[in-house]
């Protein structure tokens, strides 16, 4: 199994993308630790808030090394930016950019005395394009993705790969609650006609914590169903 | 299960490099690997380090730059699952100095020959309601290098071509996608660049360039199931050098 003897942490893991990711990540022989805001069963899961700078560096001090992380916690509460509040705009910087920049930063020196280490940050399609009522969230996101380009870039020399997967409209739980039957209207002229399964990420998250995608860093995998190519 | 296991797949240019990379990779993943290149010779050998890796390889001669031969080889291996558009040149000059006959054969090569083999095999894809197409473009369509303006251009055409058939074909079940190489140890890229490759190296955040393996990896990715949600897209695979 290619992760075999590899330990991976992948935050925001007690549903949708992120607990698809351990999932597979789990499958490939990783050991993995989950974090959520929610407890869930089992000694490898550690309740953080990512929004929580305290939570942050007590998840970093408590998981300690890892070979695999996996930046997977976010949040989305749109609204047009006329009524944006600024409780809210603190929130999805501080739980999508803040929470994942300290955690790296907090678990980076292990990975360079290590001497390797992949780091796979989920990014989102919105980075790159506009829509009405998500202009925070795709800004935030757009954040992560040059996060992604300057660790590459700052990390690369100790064999730290960094790169992003950037998720188009992906039926998860929360998803479900917040569209619904838009679902279907919103990927019916994308050209794949359908939204990604969770599932389908977490391949592409694979592919980018093992060996197999050793030649890659600093890029961003766009997982879409084409969406974005229109 | 191989991943690629029962599919037929066809590499163009696979007589060294890169392609030679993935024709073996394909082929070790237990697709049925259908290959062209110019050289008999290194043809040949290209089917020895399949039947080494315990795949199955099938050798066509082939220019692409030739339409005839473009259309006699769509003719010959007739449905495909996976297509990778793989063969290009890339003999690089200054724009004042570009002759107009090198400046045809690039765009010949890099761009007609992956358009109208693709065309020829697309609809028998469609039919099926499934297939992939891998484009090797390169990290050149993205940044400007003083002698690379025609190789460049022809590679940023053919990442368009990628996104264009990802819309083109998704609705019937068929994903294109490229993948876009940093500097690679081949060959021809050695010879080509001279003193610059390991000047290269310096440039990419990973401090090394890539092997053809490695590559191969990211195609085998792409032309695989384990890729379902990406079409359209373009995989930068560069050690992070456009990243800098």
């Amino acid at each position: 199994m290619e992760l075999q003897g590899q330990r991976a942490l992948v935050t925001g893991a007690t549903s949708g993308i992120g607990r698809a990711v351990a999932r597979k990540l789990t499958e490939a022989g990783a050991t993995v630790i989950t974090t959520g805001r929610r407890a869930l069963g089992g000694t490898q899961h550690v309740v953080a808030d990512l929004g929580d700078l305290d939570d942050v560096r007590r998840l970093a001090d408590e998981v300690g090394e890892v070979d695999v992380l996996v930046n997977n916690a976010g949040i989305f509460p749109f609204g047009p930016t006329l009524e944006q509040d600024v409780e809210t705009y603190e929130q999805v910087f501080n739980v999508n950019v803040r929470g994942p920049y300290f955690l790296t930063a907090a678990l980076l020196p292990k990975m360079i005395a290590k001497g390797g280490g992949s780091i796979v940050n989920i990014s989102s399609v919105t980075a790159r394009t506009g829509t009405p009522i998500m202009s925070v969230y795709g800004a935030s996101k757009a954040a992560l993705d040059s996060l992604t380009l300057s660790w590459a870039v700052e990390f690369g020399g100790h064999g730290i790969r960094v790169n992003s997967v950037a998720p188009g409209l992906t039926r998860t739980e929360k998803v479900e609650e917040n569209l619904g039957d838009a679902i279907e209207h919103i990927v019916a002229p994308t050209p794949l006609g359908r939204a990604g399964e969770p599932e389908e990420i977490a391949e592409a998250v694979l592919f980018l914590a093992s060996p197999r995608s050793s030649f890659l860093t600093g890029s961003i995998v766009t997982a879409d169903g084409g969406a974005i190519a229109t | 299960m191989r991943t690629l296991e029962n599919q037929k797949a066809l590499v163009t240019g696979a007589t060294s490099g890169i392609g030679r990379a993935i024709a073996v990779k394909l082929a070790e993943e237990g697709a049925t690997v259908y290959f062209t290149g110019r050289r008999a010779e290194l043809g040949k050998e290209t089917v020895e380090l399949i039947e080494k890796a315990g795949g199955t390889g099938h050798f066509i001669v082939s220019d692409i730059a030739s339409i005839d031969d473009v259309r006699k080889l769509a003719a010959e291996v007739g449905e495909v699952d996976v297509l990778v558009n793989n063969a290009g040149i890339f003999p690089f000059s200054p724009t004042p100095e570009q002759s107009l006959e090198d400046y045809q054969r690039v765009f010949d090569v890099n761009v007609r020959g992956t358009y109208f083999l693709t065309a020829a095999l697309a609809p028998a894809m469609v039919a099926k309601g499934k297939g992939s197409i891998v484009n090797v473009s390169s990290i050149a369509a993205v940044v400007g290098t003083p002698i690379g303006s025609v190789y460049n251009a022809s590679k940023a055409a053919m990442d368009a071509l990628t996104r264009s058939w990802a819309v083109e074909f998704g609705q019937a079940g068929v994903r294109v996608n490229s993948i876009a190489p940093g500097p690679i140890r081949t060959d021809a890229a050695v010879e080509g660049a001279g003193e610059m490759f390991t000047a290269i190296t310096e440039l990419t955040a990973l401090k090394r360039v890539g092997e053809p393996e490695e590559i191969a990896e990211a195609v085998l990715f792409l032309a695989s199931d384990r890729s379902s949600y990406i079409t359209g897209t373009v995989i930068t695979a560069d050690g992070g050098y456009v990243a800098s």
